[in-house]
């Protein structure tokens, strides 16, 4: 029989090691892009347009594309995730439908990306016919974010006592009040911690817009809804199928490295949205 | 609303009704001068659970009403109907009439914003909002278009009537949060005050509190009770006596007995009562 000395050094082990292999991977991979991509960082990498299929000059209409359509998509999830968790906080009252959307919620994040991409092709560009486009783009980025952002708003506004919304009711302030000053502060703090997470998985997003929002070269910025921009995830792409060209793969490391920059800026305004909204949250 | 038959509408949607109701009014000793709340043949349902059956009686303007019994036995939700906090609890059902300062409750027509205006509660457990004192004070009255000044007198005249100016009137600014759960709950009556009701319901207000802040919310609310009406729910017997005017006992969700203090504690009133008053044992 083991002793409970020992087996709580067994548990202790695992765990370390555990831990050690999840963080040991993710450091290597990190500082594999930072030091194979430091080399292509510059200015000129950063601020001019790309040449040659990628091969030479930079990643600005990359930067750009990529920053338009994700900044689009935010913009289309905020009201449909904010409007889902308040309907299902407050207005519906059969907990089966509750689950029901929850459920459906984690069933559509589970969806392989590449799915909403042939979804987007199916619906945008066959039957609408809208060709491809960036704005097809941030709409199918707009769905693969959805459940993220509203879960975790729905969370947050769950998890506001219900004796905060009696104090509103006995104030003297009907369903909307309730709702706007004292829900919503408390689901802030869920809606932009959903979005931004939501966020860092859509910027590196390739498959879903691959065939319906992006062209891998000749793209500058967009000048109507209906045009393709190229981004980062798909330059990459392009640039490691010409991996015999050491310039193409060494900008390829560049736009990883750039992407891991804005991955990485977003994951940490996540952080610093939840610390500041939770302070405005119990402000509610 | 028709009439109901209480035990046709039980038998029909397989209701379970509490112990025979012993519901009458017997108001005896001093005749009060006006009535607030009136309600006649009232009854309350949680889904097929009959929490309150047939009650008649008539509450008075400008006295301590306290409102006695066991746990379970309908105190609360009678409390809570009056200003139809239960309205948002799922499968609340109610029947019979109760109409509050001549508004009729159960008329579709009656507006909740209007009666919750009217009536200011306060609860069991203190629940400020984590924001500023005065801004507690002012919560209630979000929406409405009052000057710097305006705000500024009812938030001295609320704390002064809630005799909690003195204690903070240098620390207006401060988080509510920071204050002593009596001072919390005092907050919590100026912020129910603020809205100027006619009408105070408190549920339990000295429940969560330490004997001396429970000392002080009770002188507070004898003097409050020139200028309001104030309905309590209590589990303290020696409370009820030291402040009630007219005490309601009730019990499995019927109202046993409801008159003056002195009655109540005579030997004049029902051995029912009797029991529960002098021994808090109860049989019904």
């Amino acid at each position: 029989m083991i002793s409970r000395s020992t087996q709580n050094t067994i548990f202790t082990g695992l765990t370390c090691a555990a831990f050690f292999i999840c963080t040991g991977l993710l450091c290597g991979l990190i500082i594999t892009i930072i030091f194979k991509g430091l080399p292509a960082l510059s200015l000129s990498f950063l601020f001019s347009p790309a040449q040659d299929f990628g091969a030479s000059g930079g990643i600005l209409y990359q930067i750009l594309g990529t920053l338009l359509m994700v900044i689009v998509a935010a913009i289309f999830v905020v009201p449909i995730a904010l409007g889902s968790a308040i309907y299902s906080s407050e207005y519906l009252r059969s907990h089966r439908k509750k689950r029901i959307l929850e459920l459906s919620l984690l069933a559509l994040n589970g969806v392989p990306s590449i799915t909403f991409g042939l979804f987007g092709l199916i619906l945008f560009v066959n039957i609408l016919g809208t060709g491809i486009s960036w704005m097809v783009g941030s709409i199918i980025l707009a769905i693969m974010m959805v459940p993220t952002t509203t879960l975790s708003t729905l969370q947050s506004m769950q998890s506001l006592p219900m004796t905060y919304r009696e104090n509103g009711y006995a104030l003297g302030f009907n369903r909307s009040q309730v709702i706007r000053y004292i829900v919503i502060p408390q689901g802030l703090q869920g809606l932009v911690t959903g979005l931004l997470i939501g966020l860092a998985r859509a910027i590196g997003e390739t498959a879903p817009i691959m065939f319906i929002a992006t062209a891998f070269s000749g793209v500058t910025v967009p000048i109507s809804v209906v045009e393709p921009v190229s981004t980062l995830p798909t330059h990459i792409l392009s640039l490691t199928q010409q991996a015999t060209n050491p310039d193409a793969l060494k900008n390829a490391w560049g736009a990883s490295l750039v992407l891991i920059i804005l991955v990485f800026i977003i994951s940490l305004s996540a952080f610093y949205a939840r610390s500041k909204l939770k302070n405005l949250s119990q402000r509610v | 609303m028709p009439a109901v038959n209480l035990k046709t509408l039980a038998k029909e949607f397989n209701y379970a009704m509490p112990q025979t109701s012993k519901s009458y009014l017997k108001l005896v000793g001093e005749k009060p001068a006006e009535t607030a709340i009136k309600a006649e043949n009232f009854s309350a349902w949680f889904g097929e659970n009959c929490v309150l059956s047939g009650v008649t009686t008539q509450i008075a303007k400008g006295r301590i009403t306290c409102i006695v019994g066991p746990s379970g036995s309908g105190k609360s939700t009678f409390l809570r109907s009056i200003n139809r906090i239960n309205d948002s609890v799922p499968r609340y059902k109610m029947h019979g009439s109760l109409s509050v300062e001549g508004l009729d409750l159960d008329k579709k027509t009656s507006s909740l914003t209007q009666l919750r205006a009217q009536v200011g509660m306060v609860f069991q457990k203190p629940c400020v909002f984590p924001r500023s004192i005065k801004e507690n004070v002012l919560f209630g009255l979000r929406g409405h278009k009052i000057s710097r000044t305006e705000k500024d007198q009812i938030v001295e005249q609320s704390l002064k009537s809630a005799a909690l100016w003195n204690e903070v009137h240098l620390r207006l600014d401060q988080s509510a949060t920071t204050l002593s759960l009596g001072q919390q709950q005092r907050l919590c009556i100026a912020r129910a005050l603020a809205v100027k009701p006619k009408i105070l319901l408190l549920d339990e207000p000295t429940a969560s509190v330490d004997p001396v802040s429970g000392r002080s919310i009770e002188s507070l609310i004898l003097k409050l009770k020139h200028d309001y009406t104030i309905i309590m729910v209590t589990h303290d017997i020696r409370q009820t006596k030291r402040i009630a005017d007219d005490i309601m006992f009730f019990c499995s969700g019927a109202l046993i007995e409801c008159g003056t203090n002195e009655f109540m504690f005579s030997k004049e009133c029902s051995e029912q009562s009797r029991l529960y008053l002098d021994e808090a044992f109860c049989e019904c």
